[in-house]
């Protein structure tokens, strides 16, 4: 049986009139099964199909087929399973309808068909996922979970289009996204994969693409607890500033609050396995009391399948006691830290594109600081394929005057991962 | 502070299902009565817990009659100082409550031996973030063996205080181990060393990183009736020297219990700031 625990760290001392409480809640599950029952997970691959996969001699769709197959290989028997190609429709690959059952028979067949699979059309991404989201329908207890890649961007739909599709997917399945190539849109992956739960990242090359999809797969077959939210009670008359998932990846789950009652807010985490660990940056307005009261700023409540298995306080303790209200907490400092740089690296490579390099020189030279100090290394890495860093202590940089598309895409994607408190 | 939510109200960890106010905890203000000798102990109203601590006891022995108060204030800088406080006051109050001979010189040991005791159970909490918690103690124990006089064997380490009080004379029987007292006996003047920011360090404590453990025991004959008042700083800090605390206790008025009277010297240092816990245990002699 998984066992989760909650942790929180703060600084619960607040200055004379003041209102604002953070708090950093690490949820992490142990002495959970690694196997699956089959037949409560769902496994959908997409894989682009468009007539781009077709380019660099037919490298990329060679490298898909490939992929697809090695992720195939992956499902444990018992699993629900399909394979959509995706056009400017969805087409199912395999099975004909719903999910086919993994066992050497149906995973054989599936590899069969994905080997014969030939790239043309368009790109509607909001149509693969729709066709996912319908094959899940049948299996709503299940564990569903897609891996999507596409090298381009979402060219025979309307933004909206794909919007309203994501809408229809929010809570059927959780989605990591993959981009294959320099061709794609960032932003566009981001949002599915943040509305899904999932990841996003950057296959430069093709040659990649098999390791990334067994690597999904098995990671995704080693999730067996579902249905995981974090329940925030906050006290009449406060707000909640933001809810951010702060590691591994930052994540703003601010806006997929649901109510369950006038005081509780319910933020969907989706599922767990293995020896999960993510932390959560909270932040809460809470209405001021006299010095030494003591406030609840939030009660944190983990549930699996509608069951609290672990919680949590956020206090708030008044005090004029000056050596109280101003220690900093090292988590709560240095996940604002880590949210800066992810920001700092968003308007730095916006700048860059829009062609301010004066902005641009500053946002990802404080990036640069930034990261150096938390001792994010391949953030580091990343920000020195796009600057020339002459000292990251102060964060002077220059920028560079050629820089592959590849690699400033590769520092944006990855620009929200950040790295623990060293020492913790 | 309470909201005024009902108790269905209040979660079993004691905040408001509403506002998410910490309810008082049972410590924060507690009453200890047993006529003859009584007790307030009050969280006041700057400090987010009560890290004070006190113990009161009658013994009947075969010639007479012994009372005892303990006060304990734990040093708010360190953690868990309320449980050390506790700890210390509850040993001293039982090594006390033996007492079983009338010598003046048996009161004495006795009394060594129970600050003795609250030492070791002071030092049984274990630190915090490698801060030992620390606490003041002052012990008193009076015992009646005439209708003319008793015998007061007062115990101390740090700031907290004993007086006795007959009529209008108020007179102060433990000496505090602080910097302002050590000034004032170097020669300052008394309104300018409890001016100095530093009046209120003490110099000897209770706790695992007490290194001077020797108490101050003062030894008394006080001519009966008399009452007996132990505090902690909660309380002198609004009246530091015997002439303002005596006119403090005489604006009081005549108060009809001892634990009227140890309510009302409470909510006087509440209303003058309350910036500290305040202990206050008076006996009859």
């Amino acid at each position: 049986m998984a066992t989760f625990t909650a942790e929180v760290f703060q600084n619960e001392f607040l200055a004379p009139n003041t209102d604002v409480v953070d708090a950093v809640v690490t949820v992490s599950v142990s002495g959970a099964p690694t196997a699956v029952p089959g037949s409560e997970a769902n496994e959908i691959i997409i894989v682009d199909i468009s007539g781009s996969m077709n380019e660099e001699g037919g490298r990329k769709m060679t490298a898909a087929r490939a992929a697809t197959v090695a992720a195939i290989d992956c499902i444990r028997d018992g699993v629900s399973f399909a394979v959509i190609g995706g056009r400017e429709h969805a087409n199912l690959i395999y099975p004909r309808h719903g999910l086919a059952t993994a066992n050497d028979a149906t995973r054989a067949e599936a590899t069969h068909l994905v080997e014969r699979i030939e790239a043309d059309g368009g790109t509607a991404i909001g149509t693969w996922l729709q066709l996912a989201a319908q094959l899940t329908t049948e299996h709503q207890t299940a564990i569903s979970h897609a891996i999507l890649l596409t090298d381009g961007k979402n060219q025979h739909q309307q933004p909206w289009e794909l919007d309203h599709a994501i809408a229809e997917c929010v809570g059927r399945f959780q989605c990591d996204c993959r981009g294959l190539g320099a061709d794609w849109n960032v932003g566009e992956l981001r949002r599915i994969a943040s509305a899904l739960l999932g990841t996003v990242d950057i296959v430069p090359d093709p040659k990649e693409l098999s390791e990334e999809f067994t690597a999904l797969m098995q990671h995704a077959m080693g999730k067996e607890v579902a249905g995981v939210s974090l329940r925030l009670w906050t006290p009449q008359g406060s707000t909640i500033e933001f809810v951010r998932q702060v590691a591994p990846v930052l994540e703003d789950l601010t806006a997929s609050a649901v109510p369950v009652n006038p005081l509780t807010n319910e933020y969907p985490l989706g599922a767990w396995g293995g020896d999960d660990s993510r932390d959560y940056h909270v932040r809460v307005r809470v209405p001021i009391a006299p010095v030494g009261d003591e406030r609840l700023a939030a009660r944190v409540l983990l549930f699996v399948d509608g069951a609290q298995v672990a919680g949590g306080l956020v206090r708030a303790v008044w005090t004029d006691d000056e050596a109280k209200s101003t220690r900093i907490n090292r988590q709560v400092a240095h996940y604002t830290g880590q949210a800066e740089l992810a920001d700092a690296i968003a308007e730095g490579l916006a700048a860059r594109e829009a062609g301010d390099a004066e902005t641009a020189t500053i946002k990802l030279g404080r990036a640069v600081q930034l990261a150096h100090d938390a001792g994010n290394d391949n953030t580091v890495k990343l920000l020195a394929k796009v600057v020339d860093v002459d000292d990251p202590a102060t964060g002077t940089v220059r920028l560079k005057h050629d820089v592959a598309a590849i690699d400033a895409m590769t520092l944006d994607v990855r620009s929200t991962r950040t790295v623990r408190v060293k020492g913790s | 502070m309470s909201c005024g939510a009902p108790a269905s109200a209040i979660a079993t960890d004691g905040y408001c299902g509403q506002c998410g106010m910490k309810q008082p905890a049972p410590w924060d203000h507690r009453e200890i009565d047993l006529g003859t000798v009584a007790a307030v102990t009050d969280r006041g109203l700057h400090h987010t817990r009560n890290e004070d601590a006190v113990a009161i006891a009658e013994v009947v022995v075969s010639d007479g009659v012994a009372r005892i108060i303990v006060v304990c204030d734990g040093v708010s800088s360190t953690a868990d100082s309320d449980l050390a406080a506790q700890a210390a006051a509850e040993a001293a109050c039982a090594v006390l409550s033996t007492v079983d001979a009338t010598d003046t010189a048996t009161l004495a040991k006795l009394t060594t031996r129970a600050i003795a005791s609250a030492q070791v159970a002071a030092s049984s909490i274990p630190a915090k973030d490698g801060v030992t918690p620390s606490s003041t103690i002052v012990t008193a124990l009076a015992f009646i063996s005439d209708a003319a006089e008793a015998t007061v064997i007062v115990g101390s380490l740090g700031d907290s205080r004993a007086y006795w009080r007959r009529g209008d004379e108020l007179r102060q029987m433990s000496e505090d181990d602080s910097w302002a007292s050590e000034q004032i006996a170097g020669g300052m003047l008394e309104d300018d060393a409890y001016a100095d920011a530093r009046a209120h360090v003490i110099t000897r404590w209770l706790g695992a990183d007490a290194t001077e453990l020797d108490p101050r025991i003062e030894t008394l004959r006080v001519p009966r009736p008399t009452t007996l008042l132990l505090c902690s700083d909660g309380l002198w800090n609004y009246a530091p020297t015997t002439q303002s605390l005596s006119k403090r206790i005489a604006e009081q008025g005549d108060q009809p219990t001892n634990l009227a009277l140890a309510r009302a010297l409470t909510n006087f240092a509440r209303d003058a700031g309350g910036h500290d816990n305040i202990t206050v245990a008076i006996a009859s002699l």
